[in-house]
C-alpha cells in the first residue's frame, strides 16, 4: 500500500513539473501540459487515501495537522501536500477550460510544491537509518526522476489511447524519457556501489538485490524490463510512428518505476 | 503459591512503603522483599533522572526469563516482543560457542524515534524516559524503522507504535522492572545514571562497558559488561 503511495505521489509531483514544462514549450505542446495537468489531482487524491489509509489509525489523521513538528517530515508533508492538492486542482481546471496563460503563472506557486512532493516520498525512508537502503540521501532523487518518468509515461499512454497523433515521437518526449532513464539508472548504480563499500549490513543488502531474493525483482524487472529495455526501443526505434510503440514503451516504464518502488520498500524492511 | 500471592497484592498498591505498613502485621512484607526487587531511593518522579540498565554479560544464561517476564507484563501479542534475548553462535563444530544478548529500549539521549514523530506521541516522559502517548500515535510507523536498535514495532492489536517502557508504571511505585525482577542470573540491574550512589553508576565506574552501535551518537542507556557481536 506504501508502496503504491510512492509510485502516485511521484506520478502527482512528476505531472505537474511536466505540465510546468510543456506550458512554457513550443506551440504544439499545449496538449501535453493538458493532459499531465489532468493527471496530477487524480493521482495525487489515489495517493493521500493511501497514505492515510496505510496508518494504524487512519481517523487520527487530522492530528498531523494540529501539531507542527518542525524534526518530522510527516509534519511538512502534511502542510505541503495539502497545499499541492488545492494548487493542482486549481490549475488542473485552468488548464480544463483553456485558461493555459493563468495557469502558467499559477504553475510558478506550484512547482516548489511539486518538487516537494516528489521528493517526499524518499525523504521519509530517507530519514530512517534503521535500514541501510533506506538511509541514503539519493533514494528522493530517485523518486523525483521516477516520478517525473511515470508522469510522461502516463501522459504519453492518455494522449496515444485517446487518438492524439504522436506526430514528433513521442510528443517530444523522447529525449526527455531517455535522458531521465539514463539519469535513474546512473543513481541507481552509484547507490549499490555505496551500498557495497559500507558497512557488512549495507554490503549484505546489496547481494540481496543483485544475486539474492530479489535479484528477479530488481535486476529483472526494474533493471532490464522497465529501464534498458525501452530505453533501447527509444534509441534504436527512433522513426518508428506506429501506435504500438509509445504505448509499450510507457508499459513497460511504469512497470519499472512502479518496481523500483516495490523493491525498495520490501528489501529495506527486510534489512530493518 | 505464596510467591504469585505476594506479586498480585503488590500490584494493587500505591507505594511500597504504604503496602509494607498495611500488610507487616500480616508478616508479608518480607515475602514482598523477597519476590519484588527494591528500588531504595531511585524513584522520586524528577526530571533529572536518568534511567537506564546496566547488563552484565558474564551472568546471562540465556534463559529468556526476562522475556517472558515482560511478555506478561504487558500482555505482548505474539510475533513482537519490547524485549528479548538475542542469541548468536559462533564458530565450527566441535569449537562452537553462544552469546547471549539481552535487549531492551535503549532509552537514548538522542533519540531518531522521537524526532520523526509527527505528532508528538513519542517523547520523553515526566521520569525522562522516551515513551509513546497511546491516545496520540497516529500508527505511521516512521519510528519503528528510525529506532536504530529496533526496538519498536506496531502492535497488531492496537496498530500503534509500542516499545519497552523501561517498566516505569512499576519503579514509580518503587519496585524493579520486571525483566530486572525475573533475571536469575542478576544480569540486569537498573537504577538512576545521575545518582552516583545508584549501583548501575557504580558498575559503570568500576567496569569496562559498552553501547550498542554508539557511532550513532544516540547516546544509549543500556550499558553492557562483558564481549558481545551486535
Amino acid at each position: 500500500m506504501i508502496a503504491l503511495y510512492f509510485f502516485f505521489g511521484g506520478l502527482a509531483g512528476g505531472g505537474f513539473l511536466l505540465s510546468f514544462w510543456a506550458g512554457y514549450g513550443k506551440e504544439n505542446s499545449g496538449h501535453l501540459a493538458r493532459a499531465s495537468a489532468q493527471i496530477t489531482p487524480i493521482a495525487l487524491i489515489i495517493g493521500l487515501l493511501l497514505l492515510v489509509f496505510h496508518l494504524g489509525h487512519p481517523f487520527r489523521f487530522w492530528l498531523t495537522l494540529t501539531t507542527f513538528r518542525p524534526s518530522s517530515v510527516i509534519s511538512w508533508g502534511t502542510w505541503v501536500l495539502t497545499l499541492f492538492m488545492i494548487v493542482s486542482t486549481v490549475y488542473a481546471f485552468l488548464w480544463r477550460i483553456n485558461k493555459g496563460g493563468s495557469a502558467k503563472v499559477l504553475g510558478w506557486l506550484g512547482v516548489p510544491l511539486a518538487l516537494f512532493t516528489s521528493i517526499y516520498t524518499g525523504l521519509l525512508l530517507m530519514q530512517l537509518s534503521g535500514s541501510p537502503l533506506w538511509d541514503s540521501a539519493l533514494l528522493p532523487w530517485i523518486f523525483l526522476v521516477g516520478g517525473l518518468v511515470s508522469a510522461a509515461a502516463v501522459s504519453v499512454l492518455v494522449l496515444t489511447l485517446t487518438g492524439h497523433e504522436p506526430a514528433e515521437p513521442f510528443f517530444g518526449l523522447k529525449r526527455y524519457i531517455c535522458a531521465l532513464v539514463i539519469l535513474e539508472l546512473v543513481m541507481v548504480g552509484s547507490e549499490l556501489v555505496a551500498l557495497y563499500t559500507g558497512s557488512a549490513e549495507s554490503a549484505r543488502v546489496a547481494n540481496m538485490l543483485l544475486i539474492g531474493r530479489f535479484s528477479v525483482w530488481f535486476v529483472g524487472l526494474q533493471i532490464i524490463v522497465g529501464s534498458v529495455l525501452p530505453l533501447g526501443l527509444l534509441i534504436l526505434a527512433g522513426a518508428f510512428r506506429s501506435r504500438i510503440l509509445p504505448v509499450l514503451v510507457s508499459v513497460l516504464l511504469l512497470i519499472g518505476v512502479l518496481t523500483v518502488r516495490f523493491v525498495v520498500v520490501f528489501a529495506g524492511r527486510i534489512s530493518l | 503459591m505464596a510467591y504469585n500471592k505476594a506479586t498480585e497484592r503488590c500490584k494493587s498498591v500505591t507505594s511500597r512503603r504504604e503496602f509494607i505498613v498495611a500488610s507487616a502485621p500480616a508478616g508479608l512484607a518480607a515475602t514482598v522483599l523477597a519476590t519484588q526487587k527494591p528500588l531504595g531511593n531511585v524513584h522520586r518522579g524528577a526530571r533529572d533522572k536518568c534511567y537506564g540498565m546496566v547488563i552484565d554479560l558474564r551472568r546471562c544464561i540465556g534463559c529468556h526469563a526476562c522475556s517472558v517476564a515482560c511478555k506478561s507484563e504487558f500482555n505482548v501479542p505474539l510475533g513482537v516482543w519490547r524485549s528479548w534475548v538475542k542469541i548468536t553462535e559462533d564458530g565450527k563444530y566441535p569449537n562452537v560457542r553462544r552469546t547471549f544478548l539481552p535487549k531492551l529500549c535503549n532509552n537514548c539521549r538522542k533519540t531518531p524515534c522521537i524526532s520523526v514523530c509527527p505528532t508528538g506521541a513519542s517523547h520523553y516522559d515526566e521520569h525522562g524516559v522516551s515513551s509513546i502517548n497511546q491516545n496520540k500515535c497516529i500508527g505511521c510507523g516512521l519510528c519503528v524503522g528510525a529506532c536504530p536498535y529496533k526496538m519498536r514495532f506496531v502492535n497488531p492489536e492496537k496498530r500503534i507504535a509500542e516499545k519497552c517502557t523501561l517498566c516505569m508504571h512499576r519503579v514509580a511505585k518503587g519496585v524493579a522492572p520486571a525483566c530486572v525482577n525475573t533475571c536469575v542470573g542478576r544480569a540486569r540491574v537498573f537504577g538512576d545514571f545521575n545518582d552516583p550512589e545508584s549501583e548501575v553508576s557504580s558498575l559503570v565506574r568500576t567496569n569496562k562497558t559498552a553501547t550498542l552501535r554508539p557511532q550513532l551518537g544516540t547516546k544509549p542507556q543500556v550499558y553492557y559488561i562483558g564481549d558481545f557481536d551486535e
